[in-house]
């Protein structure tokens, strides 16, 4: 017989405060799956692209908001989340675009560049799925194409400026 | 069989306490062996939380089921609420005998019996008596007879029909009285030398080559133990060990005071585990590991996994601060006690909902960082 147990609302809370801790490897974390942002190739030497400094607190906020909200999925997701993210593969040819390719970015990238809010856009490149899960020859790493590497703040949208598959 | 038990207004338990040998259906059949209950509970928690007093529940039943009607009829119950509660006292405990299940409930305010029943349950659930205050409200035709019975306020009606050779409910006086413990209302007992546990000894050999065995498991380099005899000033016959140790000398017997702390708590404790064994009833063991290592806890908790050691189902509840027993034990038989704001509660590991125990992975690291409570917060 399940007889009524004694009733106790200390009890009670715990195991509900307890029923909503998890950890890494439950069902309920995608923490492998979501991506990455990596800002060590960020360039804002050149004329066609701002600095973080020149944003105002707003464009920081919503740049920051906007970091957050994409870092919960992974990049195969945007991909699929209409104009959200969109893949270039290669660096636009110099007739399309105000920015030329910085020399401290691997020539062999694919860019590609998130929406912000407005005319913002940010550009960047992730490693060709091709290298996925390869190891770097020298540094036996293994690539990771989760990765968004940011390389450019593009406010006036004039990163690919003609197509409109281009956006 | 003991299934489970509880308590209300009891000690620091403002609210409901509870205890359950029961195994769930997820439970992995390593720990379960098939059954449907459990052999061993292990009670964890923080200096403080209540872990005795989770324990002291059930020996009070046992002790007021069996040996109340021996009080003086004006003596109180003993027995203690949450602080200065004048709220009634609940207790239960659901147990079976045989293939049938009892089931047990007490409720005492102000030192009386407010009310008193058993019910049981065959192919359905039948009460089979009750008592409110001092009368017997209820009972089947089978048990008739207690209507001829005066009830005490502070007596059991099982301790009262046992006194009165009432032979219908021995089966649940003797279930009751098969409740071993350390743990009385007031705490644990005290590890004295008793000479009453010598003369168990003298007059059981079973359980004498029982504790020789397994001290002589327990690597406290003894091989030996003689039970002797003498006179007394008065004239009584005194009862006293001698251990052999293994050592090289013409004389390698000392007496019990000689003994390391280790050896002199399992000579005093071992009885209990030999007369529980043989009689399945229940162990109940505050801080069963005091003055042993580690290593020995295993040997002892085994005792009652095993059923070459256990053939008649005797079951151990104890509590314990070595977190070393935790992933022998499992959540299915672990119990933690907290306190928050001097309250008292308690909960089984498996009733966690989600994945943060599981059955395929340790819970000692878990629970040692204090994620599921039940470790001070120093």
């Amino acid at each position: 017989m399940k007889r009524n147990r004694f009733q106790n609302r200390l009890r009670k809370d715990k195991l509900q405060e307890l029923a909503e801790l998890f950890g890494l490897q439950d069902e309920v974390n995608n923490l492998t799956e979501r991506c990455s942002f990596n800002f060590s190739y960020f360039d804002c030497s050149q004329k066609a692209g701002v600095s973080f400094r020149s944003l105002s607190e707003v464009q920081q906020e919503n740049l920051v908001k906007s970091l957050v909200d994409y870092s919960k999925n992974s990049l195969s997701y945007w991909d699929g989340q209409g104009d959200i993210f969109v893949v270039y593969g290669n660096f636009p040819p110099k007739s399309k675009t105000d920015f030329f390719h910085p020399k401290h970015v691997p020539h062999d990238v694919c860019w590609c560049r998130f929406r912000l809010t407005g005319k913002f856009r940010l550009i960047g490149f992730t490693i060709p799925k091709k290298l996925h899960e390869q190891r770097h020859e020298k540094t036996k790493k293994l690539y990771n194409c989760n990765t968004f590497y940011v390389v450019f703040l593009d406010s006036t949208h004039t990163f690919w400026k003609s197509t409109k598959r281009h956006t | 069989m003991l299934l489970k038990y509880g308590a209300e207004n009891f000690f620091c338990f403002k609210e409901g306490a509870e205890a359950s040998f029961e195994l769930s259906s997820h439970c992995p059949i390593a720990i379960s062996r098939g059954n449907k209950f459990s052999n061993l509970l292990c009670v964890k928690g923080a200096n403080g939380s209540g872990k005795t007093n989770i324990l002291k529940i059930l020996p009070f039943i046992g002790f007021f089921c069996t040996d109340s009607f021996n009080n003086k009829p004006d003596a109180p119950i003993p027995v203690f609420p949450y602080f200065d509660s004048e709220e009634p006292i609940k207790f239960y405990c659901d147990f079976i005998i045989g293939k049938t299940e009892y089931y047990y409930d007490l409720i005492i305010n102000n030192n009386k019996v407010i009310s008193e029943s058993i019910s049981r349950k065959r192919k359905k659930t039948v009460l089979l008596l009750k008592r409110e205050g001092n009368k017997l409200k209820e009972n089947i035709k089978e048990f008739s007879k207690l209507n001829d019975i005066k009830l005490r306020s502070n007596a059991s009606i099982i301790s009262t029909a046992n006194q009165y050779e009432f032979e219908e409910l021995k089966h649940i006086y003797i279930f009751f009285s098969r409740i071993y413990t350390n743990v009385g209302l007031l705490g644990r007992f005290d590890n004295k030398y008793d000479n009453n546990t010598s003369k168990f000894y003298h007059d059981n050999e079973k359980a004498l080559k029982f504790s020789i065995e397994m001290i002589k498991k327990s690597d406290l380099g003894i091989n030996n133990i003689s039970i002797e005899t003498r006179k007394n000033e008065k004239g009584d016959e005194e009862f006293f060990p001698t251990f052999e140790h293994d050592a090289s000398v013409n004389n390698n017997v000392l007496t019990y005071y000689a003994q390391s702390s280790g050896t002199k708590e399992l000579y005093n404790i071992l009885p209990y585990y030999r007369v529980t064994l043989d009689s399945g009833g229940v162990l109940v063991l505050d801080e069963f590991d005091i003055n042993l290592h580690p290593h020995i806890l295993p040997l002892l908790i085994e005792l009652f996994d095993d059923e070459k050691t256990n053939p008649h189902n005797a079951q151990m509840i104890f509590s314990t601060h070595h977190d070393s027993i935790l992933d022998y034990m499992g959540k299915y038989r672990t119990i933690v006690v907290n306190k928050e704001k001097s309250e008292s509660y308690t909960f089984r590991l498996d009733e966690i909902p989600g994945d943060i125990l599981r059955n395929d992975r340790p819970i000692r690291a878990i629970y040692d960082a204090g994620k599921v409570s039940g470790v001070p917060r120093v």
